[in-house]
């Protein structure tokens, strides 16, 4: 627990996550100041504002719809008890982004392998939109196919390399960003993303030769 | 630079993880090189493949369960404080003195236990092996009278079998004389108490008792002491071989 409240305080404010917002309004920072002193309702409002992105980057990471859920709930728990440790001048979403980085690595070492969510399967937990009319079910159907074949690619990498992707490519966030949350160095990471693109394109090119058939 | 080298940098090259100076020497190679240049092509077909999987598009009931999962998880953590906290609550200075105390308090009792039960067990032992309380000694002199310790001797009676009382009273005095002399066993007599010429009254005047007690008497080697024990006599049943049983 102490490395990982260790861990959590090295965030910086130069950290983006993603599409959201760094919260530098003086509401937010005042949202965060009453959730600081307990203010459950207070915290509430953050969860609103983050819920989304965080099972997105969970989803990423973790490859399945319930394992992310449970994931994004637990990042929000430890936000929560870490929240005394944040520092007023920290970025936000930076910070709660490393939470779920964390919270991810930890939930693939409890699991061997990462167990695969078919499209049928999202739709009976209700994680796909269930107002889907029967026009787009079709393109749905062949996102979902997508995202499985990606999820099968993510697969093939090692856990490293997959946090090290889903980082770089899909968050899109600074080689020295990526350093930073991984705890490790730039060289490390250019190195481990290397070796994950290459693997991805060989799967890529697989499911190529597999179509040309 | 060869191709060998530009494959390893091809990678990263398609995502802007070069330097300059490395984007440069890979892109002045595969502007010469076809199967470098097929390279860069398949890695950037395979990022867009990647970044085409887009997460699902959550529902927003299922994202919401998010919310409530934390929420409920909240409110029970602070209906049920973690056990540190608890630990920490509990152990307010208040709640630590009474806890204090009661341990306190255990501890006596518990000592106060074992030191009774040892000396119960103790107790027994001593009587097996002969010891008893000291018995009513009298440092005779000349005109001392008795009449206490022999009320004391007849209120010993207890019960033991007058005989069994008889044979561990001479034994006591022999182990008490032999502390400080030898004993003189050959002094040691029985005789009835009305066949003395001083014989002491026992609870006053009463002759029927008397009559049924007998008078011990052991002459240690200090003349002037002499020890006296008054014990009922025997019963007939007990009177065969009264002394053999213990001594």
């Amino acid at each position: 627990m102490a490395s990982e409240v260790a861990e959590i305080t090295l965030m910086t404010d130069s950290f983006r996550f993603g599409e959201a917002a760094t919260p530098t309004d003086a509401a937010f920072a005042a949202l965060i100041e009453r959730a600081r002193s307990g203010n459950a309702a207070a915290f509430e409002q953050i969860v609103i504002r983050y819920q989304r992105k965080v099972l997105a980057t969970a989803w990423r990471m973790l490859g399945n719809e319930d394992d992310a859920r449970d994931a994004a709930q637990e990042v929000f728990l430890r936000a929560f008890k870490y929240l005394g440790s944040f520092k007023a001048d920290q970025d936000f979403a930076g910070w709660i982004y490393r939470i779920t980085v964390n919270v991810c690595r930890d939930a693939g070492r409890k699991r061997s392998q990462v167990a695969f969510t078919s499209f049928e399967d999202e739709r009976e937990a209700g994680g796909l939109d269930a107002a889907a009319s029967s026009e787009n079910l079709e393109a749905e159907a062949i996102r979902a196919e997508q995202r499985r074949m990606v999820t099968d690619a993510l697969d093939t990498l090692t856990r490293k390399e997959r946090a090290a992707l889903v980082l770089r490519d899909l968050e899109g966030l600074p080689t020295e960003e990526v350093a930073r949350i991984l705890g490790t160095t730039e060289a490390t990471v250019r190195s481990q993303v290397s070796a994950a693109r290459a693997k991805i394109k060989q799967f890529h090119e697989r499911l190529l030769r597999r179509a040309r058939r | 630079m060869n191709c060998r080298r530009i494959e390893e940098l091809i990678p990263l090259y398609v995502e802007g993880d070069l330097g300059e100076h490395g984007a440069s020497d890979v892109r002045s190679h595969i502007e010469s090189c076809e199967a470098c240049r097929g390279l860069v092509s398949e890695y950037e077909a395979s990022q867009a493949w990647l970044r085409a999987a887009e997460s699902p598009d959550f529902d927003e009931a299922f994202v919401d369960t998010i919310r409530a999962g934390v929420m409920r998880e909240l409110a029970a953590r602070e209906a049920a404080p973690p056990f540190a906290e608890r630990l920490r609550q509990w152990l307010a200075p208040r709640r630590l003195v009474a806890a204090t105390a009661a341990l306190l308090l255990i501890f006596a009792a518990v000592l106060l236990f074992v030191l009774v039960s040892r000396s119960r067990v103790s107790q027994p032992e001593e009587q097996k092996a002969g010891i008893q309380p000291p018995p009513a000694v009298e440092n005779r002199k000349e005109g001392v009278n008795p009449e206490p310790d022999v009320k004391q001797a007849a209120n010993q009676s207890g019960p033991r079998t007058p005989h069994r009382r008889v044979t561990l009273l001479v034994r006591h005095a022999s182990r008490v004389a032999g502390r400080a002399a030898k004993p003189q066993e050959h002094l040691i007599a029985q005789q009835p108490p009305d066949a003395l010429p001083a014989a002491p009254k026992l609870d006053g005047s009463d002759a029927s008792k008397s009559a049924n007690m007998l008078r011990i008497e052991i002459q240690t080697a200090d003349p002037n002491i002499r020890i006296i024990w008054f014990a009922p006599k025997p019963t007939d049943a007990e009177r065969p071989n009264p002394m053999g049983e213990t001594l």
